[in-house]
């Protein structure tokens, strides 16, 4: 009964008053004649659209990531690091130019109460992907949002960006290790709360089906067990919250939790799925993003953004607990010039699937527009017991299409 | 017994909410101080306006804290300059705001820019737009300065927060009329005042003095930014400085969020007067009112 009145008062909510059309518009006065440098042609009026033309068509973008570079001299001393490089990393076979990743966007309202959201990849020239595809809502009753689809998901910070997202050419090494080599992601649906409290704070909680790793070989914290097993569903919960620390300064912290269960084919070829059903994975760990940007930026084009994050692995009935972390200031020069740095640690604590691996990264990127960047990435890979691997690659990124906003 | 206690909870539920919804002024949120004065001036005391941005701000790169967020799910309107200036910052925050009311198509989602004739809507096929910079394909959004576009705004908020509050009517309507019958007499005291300097050539660093310009009679030359959003090559500002001295441009108008030091090249070498000038309430503590802003900006014109 009192969900049937909250639906009631709900569909309320979504009877607003009509919209008023605008007054009518002052005269406008006569326009001075301009000889502006440069400056395009312009027309009196928005031309008139042709029925059933693209207006109804979704904002489209387009990205290209491409890339120059290699991963080491030696192929095997990279390979004997044992840090296999994430999806939308440039591929560690086609060393040399590569297409990073081509993603496709389209987004756009879908009624008054939904807006969808599709991302098509093609990472390494390998093939199409879903990256995300989506639908959320806008105007649930309680501060709730529902989101379904396949996405990717809310836990920690870098597993939720895109590629172009992201400040440097390849992903942390613990996104890979412990989120599954294209990230914790796929099929489910995500419940989040915005928490009635005076700062910031949001509640998400989600469940998903993830799929067996492409890659047998590993052990992916997610994936094992027949999916439609409610007991193998992977399910998640984290508080976001967020600070502002004066007019400059922020701080977003997240609290994340995920359960479900692993994938350990325990080298088996070929591997049966129905023996890769490992024990129950907890994944746990937080993350940290500072941020430094004066709100009149654009008078200094100085800005500092540092993101930390440590995640853990427990395997129950026995298993291992591993954890790996990365740090990762970003700091912006000049209008066009970005410099970052990355510290990862890999294995605190190791284990057989995390050993101990150290990543040094740095990046230099040069953006001349909104719409275009180019990077230099280095990195040194080293580890007890291995050889050390450079890391280096060229990466360019262009956008087209639709403008997309830039989240915090 | 249990149905009927949730019955009852559920009542006290929509009563406590109707009723604090009746006592409470509207709260109206506003992507630029701007367009916030202007909600204050027709919502009068009906209303507590917040601004999402601050005046010192370039509006088109405010950044999308989470704590926006919070402004957004409790507002009853959304006022926004539209025509995509505010693009890159303003559609997540609406969406994660989880509130339907400011949801375009929603009474509370104020496009101000429907109001206004939009000028300098690029010519241009869609796939050549961005290399012409980093240019808005619905028009010029910077056009909140002229009263012509300010009473345009004034009236569409007014008639929005009637359609949102319609007990207020009478108010909005009677605010409305103060702010019409003040900017009247204003209109004319701005358009006396900038005669001197009616016809002046002038060069601006972003395309964002247009409307102003054809408001008060002032020729645009030429901008110091070779495309919207390109920063300035060598080559250009020589191209520029040539351009000034023979067209006789006697101004350069800079906002004051930009970095001057370009513009006050250009100015020395081009002979013209530089005025780093305000372009929003806010932009200085002084400036509290649409009417101090455009006080600001015609004595920064007429001081050059």
């Amino acid at each position: 009964m009192l969900s049937s009145v909250l639906y009631c008062l709900w569909l309320q909510q979504q009877s607003p008053p009509p919209v008023p059309p605008a007054p009518p518009v002052a005269e406008a006065s006569a326009p001075a004649p301009i000889a502006p440098l440069e400056a395009p042609a312009t027309q009196a009026t928005a031309p008139t659209p042709a029925p059933g033309s693209s207006l109804l068509n979704p904002a489209l973008s387009f990205i290209l990531d491409t890339t120059f570079g290699y991963y080491g001299r030696d192929a095997g001393n990279f390979a004997a690091l044992g840090l296999p490089p994430a999806g939308d990393d440039p591929s560690p076979v086609n060393e040399g130019f590569g297409v990073q990743e081509i993603e496709i966007g389209a987004q756009a309202a879908i009624d008054p109460y939904l807006d969808g959201a599709v991302f098509l990849t093609i990472p390494n020239l390998e093939g199409i992907e879903v990256e995300e595809a989506y639908l959320v809502t806008t105007s649930l009753p309680a501060n709730l949002q529902l989101k379904a689809g396949t996405f990717r998901s809310q836990v920690g910070r870098n597993n939720a960006q895109h590629l172009h997202q992201q400040s440097f050419t390849r992903r942390p090494l613990m996104t890979g290790l412990l989120f599954g080599i294209d990230g914790f992601r796929g099929p489910g649906a995500q419940l989040s709360l915005l928490l009635p409290l005076p700062w910031f704070a949001t509640f998400y909680g989600e469940a998903f089906s993830i799929a067996a790793p492409d890659d047998p070989a590993i052990v992916s914290t997610f994936g094992g067990g027949v999916r439609s097993t409610p007991g193998n569903l992977t399910y998640a919960a984290v508080l976001e919250q967020f600070w502002e620390l004066g007019e400059s300064t922020s701080l977003l912290l997240g609290g994340n939790f995920a359960t479900g269960r692993s994938w350990n084919c325990m080298g088996a070829v070929p591997c049966d799925p129905a023996v890769a059903v490992g024990p129950r994975s907890y994944l746990y760990g937080g993350d940290l993003y500072f941020k430094w940007k004066p709100p009149n930026a654009t008078r200094t084009y100085g800005s500092l953004q540092w993101t930390t994050e440590y995640f853990a692995r427990t395997l129950a009935d026995g298993g291992p607990t591993e954890a790996a972390a990365y740090t990762e200031p970003v700091v912006q020069l000049a209008r066009r010039f970005y410099a970052g740095a990355r510290f990862d640690l890999v294995g605190i604590p190791s284990g057989p699937n995390l050993p101990r691996r150290y990543g040094y990264a740095a990046a230099l990127t040069f953006a001349p527009s909104e719409f275009s960047r180019v990077r230099l990435y280095l990195q040194e890979l080293t580890g007890p017991g291995v050889s050390s691997v450079t890391v280096g690659f060229v990466q360019a990124e262009y956008a087209m299409g639709a403008h997309g906003a830039h989240p915090y | 017994m249990r149905r009927s206690f949730k019955i009852v909870i559920a009542v006290v539920i929509a009563v406590v909410v109707s009723g604090a919804r009746a006592e409470a002024k509207l709260r109206v949120v506003a992507s630029i101080e701007t367009l916030a004065d202007l909600t204050r001036q027709v919502g009068g005391d009906r209303v507590d306006v917040t601004s999402l941005s601050r005046g010192y701000q370039d509006p088109h790169f405010v950044e999308a804290k989470p704590s926006l967020v919070l402004a957004l799910n409790r507002a009853d309107a959304l006022v926004y300059v539209g025509l995509d200036l505010e693009v890159g910052w303003l559609p997540p925050l609406v969406q994660q705001s989880r509130n339907g009311r400011i949801q375009r198509g929603q009474a509370g989602n104020i496009d101000a820019s429907s109001s206004i004739r939009p000028d300098d809507i690029p010519a241009v096929p869609s796939d050549q737009l961005r290399a012409m910079g980093d240019i808005h394909p619905l028009g010029n959004p910077h056009y909140w300065i002229p009263p012509k576009n300010a009473r345009a705004v004034a009236r569409l908020i007014a008639a929005r927060l009637t359609a949102i509050d319609g007990a207020g009517a009478a108010t909005y309507q009677a605010e409305l009329a103060k702010f019409e019958t003040r900017l009247t007499a204003k209109e004319k005291q701005w358009e006396a005042a900038a005669a001197s300097v009616r016809g002046t050539r002038i060069v601006t660093f972003h395309k964002s003095w247009s409307y102003v310009a054809r408001w008060l009679g002032l020729e645009e030359i030429g901008y110091i930014e070779p495309k919207p959003g390109v920063p300035p090559a060598a080559s250009h500002t020589a191209q520029l400085v040539e351009l000034m001295k023979k067209s006789g441009v006697k101004l350069v108008i800079v906002e004051s969020f930009y970095p001057n030091t370009m513009a006050r090249f250009v100015a020395d070498n081009g002979h013209a007067r530089l005025i780093s000038a305000p372009s929003n309430v806010g932009a200085t503590p002084a400036i509290k009112t649409y009417f101090d802003l455009v006080d600001a900006v015609i004595a920064a014109l007429r001081g050059a």
